[in-house]
């Protein structure tokens, strides 16, 4: 339908040219080297106030959060959730060999790497993330081999690993992952920034979690700074 | 689009006396401006960044050509398609074409006002796809064959019964025997129903909050988490949007990020925001094959250059239509529109006629709230004001009202015979008017007056009048 095409665009023009200009330059620079628009205070959080506006706004969202002092320790960690979750000791694995190699069965963890649609529901899933939002809380993913999206949208608990050190400031540091690909196929299908649990409040405004996706976020907090403040 | 707008009064009267449906309209008048008015005051910058939301809005309608092209090539850079649509059939047989390319029986959908404009649904049901719904919301107005009530909650009007009747009825086929009352219940039912709509889907359609112009990302923002899964259980993902949700930048998008949320429901932000380009690439381990994008015009070209381009800023957070009195009397029903409130009031003569549409400009009190709560700032009232005059200029209003119009600005124009009028018109009234807690009120008042006072009283305009104190050097 490119005749829609011409004429969608024959419009544009033709109010262009009422306004009494032609489509600016500036605009084609805009795309190429965007200008910074305002960032409120919230989105630029000082580096060693970063790490606590992340955990309270994740907190605000409805997630869990849990320090963790090493990779290694990890599967204990899903351990002690799952128990308190009152759910099976069973983990769903994306092909991610910096979890896949944790030792999880010796947590007494059963593992599986069904990634399937029915085999995730009800399930757990164990993810890494790219990033930790400090201004609003939420953790970004991005699609990869690493990172199934429905592994973030199907199983009624998610979990997350993440490094302190990944926690960035606001949505700018984020869109930083997107713009660093060097062409759109370098680019991830899928950037998901996940405030937490699925809800809704769609019924009389009554809130609700678990509408469509995970019931329950967790995120696992490895390198807190507890390990940092021990004396040398 | 289909509007039945003409019978706005009757409607409105209706809803009026339904109490069922003044207790939903608390959430939206009541509730919800305070949720935006709390989140909003927490955020110091707030007011900045509509200022800055508006003025990148604005330079993004002058270059709209640009942005879209260049979203154009990016989507394509990254294996993705463009179809641009004029007009709503040529976007419902766009879709329909990709949905039989693509074989599919089963089509699932998350919330998108645009493909309500379209009446999408009823084209490709007509077509005999199975087409569901999958916010929560949406779902249940589908089931209940209703219009959406309000842009971002379009089932809050009905209560937890009527879910429940609803639901009963509807999964019955699903196997489902219990009635179920409880909320927490209702939303694990349809997440158990809608899930498996979700695995056996063929084809999943969306439309977009944003689309980003610098990167070809499409831009999902829901608390549910459907959009996701349309996104990318299904095999094909259909986007269909309006060209005016193009912005420029991710910078850009961030201050619309930052008070959209804010001013729809009061979050600081929404549970899943989601940005898509393309199909799945070789290295993902899931996603669509096939990333399709429909851009519509339908009447939004013909808004550019005109008093009402600026309607096109709108992000459709629905804070006007909370801050409506309106609206938070009558529910959005009554406009029998798909837009509601004041900014269907101007959306929708612009999409279908100002002779349909005529009564919605004129459902406004022009109190300006509306405006005040705008996150774009766009001049609400005064677009309706600008189909007010077209409307008398085309002669489609009311012979009655032509012929008050009409008066008013004659005595208007003979300052001495005004001034004679209303002080008559002042003694009349104190003379028939009685007092009820310390104010003087007309509770009955004859002739034309009649159509006030049938319904509500009128306040009499306390003495002297503002003309004689001017007059006085009293007020200036």
């Amino acid at each position: 339908m490119s005749d829609a095409r011409n004429a969608i665009f024959a419009k544009i023009k033709a109010a262009d040219a009422k306004r009494g200009k032609a489509a600016a330059p500036e605009a084609k620079s805009r795309l190429e080297t965007p200008p910074p628009q305002l960032v409120p205070a919230i989105g630029k959080p000082a580096p060693e106030e970063a790490r606590d506006l992340f955990i309270t706004k994740a907190i605000e969202l409805g997630c869990t959060v849990a320090d963790c002092p090493s990779f290694e320790e990890v599967p204990e960690k899903v351990s002690a959730y799952l128990i308190e979750q009152e759910s099976p000791q069973q983990v769903i694995l994306p092909v991610d060999e910096e979890l896949s190699s944790l030792g999880w069965l010796a947590a007494g963890l059963s593992v599986s790497a069904q990634t399937g649609s029915d085999a995730l529901d009800g399930n757990t899933s164990v993810t890494r993330a790219i990033a930790g939002v400090a201004e609003t809380g939420a953790v970004a993913v991005a699609s990869s081999s690493k990172y199934p999206v429905s592994l973030g949208l199907l199983p009624d608990r998610h979990i997350f690993v993440l490094k302190v050190d990944e926690i960035t400031g606001g949505y700018e540091d984020v869109w930083k992952v997107a713009r660093a690909a060097k062409d759109n196929q370098g680019m991830s299908r899928a950037l998901n920034l996940v405030g937490g649990p699925s809800r809704t409040a769609d019924i009389e405004a009554t809130l609700v979690m678990g509408a469509h996706g995970p019931r329950t976020v967790h995120i696992i907090l490895i390198g807190d700074d507890q390990e940092a403040q021990k004396p040398a | 689009m289909h509007i039945t707008s003409e019978k706005f009064q009757e409607n409105a009267k209706a809803a009026i006396s339904d109490e069922q449906l003044q207790t939903g309209l608390f959430i939206f008048g009541k509730i919800f401006p305070l949720l935006r008015e709390a989140t909003a005051s927490k955020l110091p910058e707030f007011e900045a960044l509509r200022d800055s939301a508006r003025d990148i809005k604005i330079e993004n309608l002058n270059n709209l050509g640009t942005y879209l092209e260049a979203f154009e090539a990016r989507v394509e850079e990254a294996g993705g398609r463009i179809h641009w649509a004029r007009t709503s059939e040529e976007a419902n047989t766009i879709v329909e074409r990709l949905c039989e390319e693509a074989n599919a029986k089963n089509i699932i959908k998350s919330k998108s006002m645009v493909t309500e404009e379209l009446e999408l649904n009823d084209h490709l049901i007509g077509k005999g796809y199975n087409v569901v719904e999958t916010d929560l919301g949406e779902y249940i107005i589908q089931l209940r064959n209703e219009k959406p009530f309000h842009i971002v909650g379009p089932a809050l009007h009905l209560t937890a019964g009527q879910v429940s009747d609803t639901f009963y009825e509807a999964h019955k086929e699903h196997g489902r025997t219990e009635k179920v009352e409880d909320k927490v219940k209702l939303v694990e039912e349809a997440r158990i129903v809608l899930r498996e709509r979700f695995k056996n889907a063929d084809v999943g359609i969306t439309g977009a909050n944003f689309l980003v112009a610098e990167t070809g990302q499409i831009v999902l923002i829901t608390n549910e988490g459907n959009a996701d899964l349309s996104a990318t259980l299904p095999k094909r993902h259909i986007v269909v949007t309006g060209i005016e949700k193009v912005v420029p930048t991710l910078d850009d998008l961030s201050v619309f990020l930052r008070i959209l949320a804010r001013s729809a429901t009061g979050q600081e932000t929404s549970n899943y925001v989601s940005l898509y380009s393309g199909p799945r690439r070789a290295r993902d381990a899931d996603g669509p094959e096939s990333f399709d994008i429909v851009l519509v015009d339908n009447g939004r070209t013909d808004m550019l250059g005109t008093p009402v381009e600026e309607m096109l800023r709108c992000i459709r957070c629905g804070a006007c239509l909370n801050a409506c009195p309106v609206f938070t009397t009558v529910g959005g029903q009554s406009y029998g529109s798909v837009y509601s409130g004041p900014m269907g009031a101007v959306w929708t003569p612009a999409l279908a006629s100002v002779s349909s549409a005529a009564k919605l400009p004129n459902a406004s009190s022009f109190c300006g709230k509306c405006e005040e709560v705008c996150p774009v700032r766009i001049p609400l009232p005064s677009m309706m004001r600008h189909w007010r005059e077209k409307e008398f200029e085309s002669h489609l209003t009311p012979s009655g009202q032509r012929w008050g119009l009409g008066l008013w600005a004659w005595l208007g124009k003979h300052p001495s015979l005004y001034s004679a009028a209303t002080n008559i018109a002042g003694v009349g009234l104190r003379l028939i008017s009685k007092t009820r807690r310390g104010r003087r009120i007309a509770t009955s008042l004859p002739f034309i007056g009649q159509g006030w006072t049938q319904s509500r009283d009128l306040a009499v305009p306390s003495e002297p009048t503002f003309l004689s104190q001017y007059k006085d050097g009293r007020r200036r």
